[in-house]
């Protein structure tokens, strides 16, 4: 997608911090750095020494504005905390806008348009803002909890728990969670436009030594047929357990399915995936 | 002191619901920001983080939203009226800010940066908004009438005169070179895009992108923002 080198592209990660990059140039940079931890991180760690300048301009108010401004708030809907996952992308996509436009009367700004075909990057902070930022944090707090617990008897190793940590802090990262028609719960961590999803399940039955878990990657249809990938297995758990799996060659539009095959698994899904996890685009 | 005690302990959750790690956070925003608590902030050493406060944001706390108030109301107002140079738009911007973070608090995640960091992006991201909108071109010729190119150092230390933060920030844009400060401060406080800073600059515009970028990362290193 990026054709600068690298290397120019990165270079623009203090004008971006600063908001100084606008349209087409922006579009690019934020495509750059959907790809890029070393610019994402680097544009976080500059929006916070922007934000030193911010404070060195501090000034009060004029008289009055504090009773304005908290007497608005009980008029402005707020964005839900977690709310249903599945559905969070549409109202991200429009209930968001909504939402702004009844708080504010001169809203519609065109960032704001332009930042939500491209949660990806999301600009960061205030869009970081539209990462789910609630819900990966409870993941993380899953994890924490639940990798850390379980983790002699998982093979969760250090790189999985890596790829997951970054994926959680991308902005615009999506956290997907449904209750499977097995029991337990399938979660899809995934940021739009990236390659990569971390497929969490927990408390999937036990199978038998002849059987496994797979993961597909099922495609939009096309002329009513699916693509379907193989995304990998999930690792073996005792009961109870939670296990992950880091896949890539997500393509936009793509669902993550799992089924149960026989061991060594299958070219192509041999039943109906029993979760199906619908990744944001 | 107080930008780095903010944004280290920001960005982990656990720091910040600790004790310790909030009274730090508290006392250091309190001692160095009297714009701020001019406007009725009472900053105790023990008050909660703005994490924590934006957490019970989220939830509909409007109590705790008074307390976000008090403690970025005066950097947003201050910051929308050095970006719009206009008190009745800045006003406008500001307001819109403090609202915009009410209805998305829920959106903040501590581990992609501070909630101070956070707040006032949006505050600049909707202050650059407003000055490059179509209705604000005239506004913008004023302020490129009324505006020197490289005031802004001692003007920063004006606004906030006696500010420790001011005067941090302004020993550490004091230590830039020449055309790195004033690329960045036209960008930052002038809302300009770095093709317009170049123009202004009268320098390659791949100058102003490498100036920009060098100078804010010796500032990141003279602010103490480990990052």
């Amino acid at each position: 997608m990026v054709r600068l080198p690298g290397r120019s592209q990165h270079a623009l990660a203090g004008v971006y911090a600063l908001n100084a990059l606008a349209g087409v140039e922006q579009d690019r940079f934020e495509r750059h750095m959907d790809g890029c931890q070393a610019c994402l991180e680097e544009v976080r760690s500059l929006y916070e020494t922007a934000s030193g300048l911010a404070l060195a301009v501090a000034a009060p108010p004029p008289p009055g504005f504090r009773e304005r401004v908290l007497a608005a708030v009980p008029s402005v809907p707020q964005l839900p905390a977690q709310a249903d996952l599945a559905a969070d992308q549409a109202a991200r996509d429009t209930g968001q806008d909504t939402a702004r436009r009844s708080a504010r009367p001169r809203p519609a700004h065109r960032r704001p348009a332009r930042k939500m075909r491209r949660p990806g990057l999301a600009g960061l902070l205030p869009k970081i803002a539209i990462g789910v930022a609630a819900v990966a944090t409870a993941v993380a707090v899953f994890l924490g909890v639940r990798l850390n617990s379980v983790q002699s008897q998982l093979s969760v190793s250090k790189a999985e728990q890596l790829a997951l940590t970054r994926l959680l802090n991308t902005p615009g990262v999506r956290v997907l969670a449904a209750r499977t028609k097995l029991g337990g719960d399938a979660t899809a961590v995934h940021v739009p436009g990236q390659t990569r999803v971390v497929v969490l399940a927990k408390d999937l039955p036990v199978l038998p030594g002849s059987k496994v878990y797979q993961v597909w990657l099922i495609g939009a249809k096309v002329k009513g047929v699916n693509h379907i990938r193989s995304a990998g297995f999930l690792a073996r758990t005792a009961a109870g357990g939670t296990t992950i799996l880091v896949a890539s060659g997500v393509r936009i539009g793509d669902t993550v399915g799992i089924t149960i095959e026989p061991a060594g698994g299958s070219k192509q899904p041999t039943t109906v995936p029993f979760v199906a996890l619908q990744l944001a685009r | 002191m107080g930008v780095m005690a903010m944004t280290q302990a920001g960005p982990h959750g656990p720091s910040a619901g600790s004790g310790q790690g909030s009274g730090a956070h508290g006392q250091g925003a309190s001692g160095q920001r009297p714009g701020v608590s001019q406007d009725g902030a009472s900053l105790a050493a023990g008050d909660p983080p703005l994490e924590l406060l934006l957490s019970r944001v989220s939830r509909g706390d409007q109590r705790a939203f008074e307390a976000v108030y008090d403690r970025l109301a005066g950097p947003v107002f201050g910051l929308a009226s050095r970006v719009v140079r206009d008190r009745a738009q800045a006003e406008e911007v500001a307001q819109e800010v403090l609202l915009e973070i009410w209805r998305t608090a829920s959106r903040f995640d501590p581990a992609r940066g501070s909630a101070q960091s956070w707040a006032l992006t949006i505050a600049h991201r909707r202050g650059v908004d407003r000055v490059r909108s179509a209705g604000a071109a005239s506004l913008r010729e004023q302020r490129s009438a009324t505006t020197s190119v490289f005031p802004p150092i001692e003007d920063v230390a004006d606004t906030v005169a006696a500010s420790l933060e001011a005067e941090r920030v302004r020993r550490c844009l004091g230590a830039l070179t020449d055309l790195q400060r004033e690329a960045i401060t036209l960008a930052y406080y002038g809302g300009y895009t770095y093709r317009e800073v170049s123009d202004r600059l009268k320098v390659a515009l791949g100058t102003v992108k490498t100036r920009v970028r060098d100078g804010l990362i010796k500032l990141r290193g003279c602010l103490g923002v480990a990052w």
